[in-house]
């Protein structure tokens, strides 16, 4: 009898002792939730605050565990994220794609840009005897390729306005960015209007028989975009990311020999096209009106250039900006 | 009264897709910004042959297509017919052909713009080399399993094996030549899409990617729309040239 009461007594002693385990096991875990965010960027030097905060371990806290996915171009990481099978919580794009998303009537958030690049965009063109100017070189028929969608096509718009253009010269052709700067060495096209590095392998290929037409009137920005959703469900972790990339633009200010060699390593970028073209971009994380500004000639653009019919509505884009994240973390970087 | 039921069906299943679609968009059963409703798709075509790009695009597409489809199945009956009949230019040919055939159309678009450019002859061009390898294999394979009786009894009749390949051969081949030739009709579109993707300013595949781009899925999807139709209708063009050219063919054994 007393052997059984005694047995009895282990048997509930262990039980006890393993809830006690498990409640105490639950309680740490709560202590420390970790969410992901898996971010899409394209692998390229405008996306160096990404890249040199996961590079220099700025993201790694105990609140967020942040992915890194990459891709050929933002725009293509803005439709990763717009799809619904939830493959990414940001995308990091200009904002010509989030524009014509909008117009198209996604719902997504901007909570900050990351850089603006000026001069990023530029016409490469194949030499033509003394036709050393926009006007000269396409008062003739020319073939321009350029990547549709995206910032490079908004460029081209302005390009061909300011220098009041024949829209009969220029052959618009849109064409992969990776496949640019070969067609144009080749002959295949007589022009390419391009980001970085693209444009920088061009006039590389081309050496002293090309040219390269700016426009530095024109900016573009980089912005991270997310569904309103992931705001709700992972505002801490975006809080995270956010001091994540104000840690890295800030090692970018102070380091900027070391950051050209991560991103040259990173993007398989010349080193010297990257030197050529790093005044061009400028790293802040920030807010500023002039992105509504930009948004609302975009949306003009697309209405009058076709893509979108006349008596479509501009989407009120203030509403488009999130600056709650970013006034929590650097206030001073929110400006409207 | 045969041809009538046959297309009612068609329509019918046809009008059943859309109402289908048109249902679930109208109870937001689907997110209507990436597959509109099929009331959206038929505004967006209105606008796109509005504007008159419709029928630019579609001109252009078709030119495209068809060249490099009939290109690409004369080379490819050619060569199927020489490998299929003659040992020698079998064991020569049929091992490179091979080689070719393994690579993909889709991944030597870069090599054909940097030999082509990128106009209309380096696409006309893919959209024949990729046609060129289903015509080949079919037609070899008809080609090389005519029945030995077929050919004896043609022999009592002429020693000419002209008469021979053109009279018996080819007739015999022609289940085969044209189960191929099907084949590359779906496969030159493949490519004529891919094509237009890269480097061009007009044609059904540059509105399909332009406006996914813009992010315009009704006119995405007008523009997918028009180039099954045109498809199809080549296809059912086809069927009426070999029923009427080639009335012992049984169509409906072939896909």
């Amino acid at each position: 009898m007393k052997k059984i009461k005694f047995l009895s007594t282990i048997k509930y002693v262990i039980v006890f002792a393993m809830i006690a385990m498990l409640c105490i096991s639950c309680v740490n875990k709560s202590k420390t939730v970790t969410q992901k965010l898996t971010i899409g960027i394209q692998n390229s030097p405008s996306n160096s605050l990404v890249i040199i905060a996961a590079n220099k371990g700025f993201f790694d806290t105990t609140k967020v565990k942040v992915v890194i996915k990459e891709f050929s171009a933002g725009k293509l990481a803005l439709q990763a994220l717009l799809g619904q099978a939830g493959d990414l919580d940001i995308a990091v794009s200009a904002e010509t794609p989030v524009t014509l998303s909008t117009l198209g009537g996604n719902k997504i958030k901007v909570i900050a840009t990351i850089v603006n690049a000026k001069n990023e965009c530029r016409v490469v063109v194949r030499k033509d005897g003394v036709l050393n100017t926009p006007e000269k070189y396409f008062s003739k028929p020319r073939k321009l390729a350029t990547s549709q969608g995206g910032s490079p096509e908004w460029f081209t718009y302005n390009f061909i306005k300011r220098f009041k253009l024949d829209n009969n010269n220029v052959e618009i052709n849109a064409m992969l960015p990776e496949n640019m700067p070969i067609a144009l060495s080749n002959g295949a096209i007589d022009a390419i209007s391009i980001f970085d590095p693209y444009a920088g392998l061009g006039e590389k290929e081309l050496g002293e028989n090309g040219v390269t037409f700016n426009n530095e009137n024109i900016i573009s920005y980089y912005v991270l975009n997310v569904k309103e959703s992931t705001i709700t469900q992972k505002g801490e972790a975006l809080e995270e990311l956010m001091n994540g990339l104000l840690k890295a633009e800030e090692f970018i200010k102070n380091n900027a020999e070391e950051t050209k060699k991560i991103i040259a390593e990173k993007t398989k970028l010349d080193i010297d096209i990257l030197n050529k073209t790093w005044s061009h971009y400028t790293f802040a994380v920030m807010l500023d009106k002039s992105l509504i500004d930009l948004c609302i000639a975009e949306a003009n653009w697309a209405i009058e250039t076709g893509k979108y019919p006349k008596e479509t509505v501009i989407p009120n884009f203030k509403e488009v900006i999130y600056p709650d994240i970013l006034k929590k973390v650097a206030p001073t970087a929110v400006n409207f | 009264m045969k041809e009538f039921k046959k297309i009612y069906y068609s329509v019918l299943s046809i009008a059943g897709i859309i109402l289908f679609w048109q249902v679930l968009s109208g109870f937001d059963l689907i997110n209507s910004n990436l597959i509109p409703p099929p009331t959206k798709v038929y505004l967006a075509i209105i606008e796109w042959a509005k504007s008159g790009e419709l029928f630019i695009d579609f001109s252009t597409s078709i030119w495209r297509g068809i060249t490099g489809l009939l290109i690409g199945s004369i080379i490819g009956i050619m060569l199927g017919l020489f490998t299929g009949r003659n040992q020698t230019l079998d064991k020569i040919l049929t091992p490179v052909l091979n080689v070719f055939k393994a690579f993909p159309p889709v991944a030597l678009l870069p090599v054909f713009i940097t030999f082509f450019g990128i106009g209309d002859f380096s696409k006309v061009f893919s959209i024949s080399f990729a046609t060129i390898f289903p015509l080949w294999v079919n037609t070899h394979l008809g080609a090389s399993t005519v029945p030995a009786e077929f050919i004896r009894s043609a022999m009592l009749l002429s020693k000419s094996g002209v008469k021979i390949f053109f009279k018996i051969i080819i007739p015999a081949s022609m289940n085969s030549i044209i189960a191929g030739f099907r084949i590359s009709i779906a496969i030159s579109f493949i490519m004529l899409y891919v094509s237009e993707l890269a480097g061009a300013s007009s044609g059904l595949g540059y509105q399909i990617s332009s406006s996914h781009l813009a992010y315009r899925m009704d006119k995405m999807l007008g523009a997918l729309i028009v180039l099954g139709l045109t498809a199809s209708m080549i296809d059912l063009i086809f069927n009426k040239i070999v029923k009427y050219f080639f009335p012992w063919v049984q169509l409906n054994k072939i896909i």
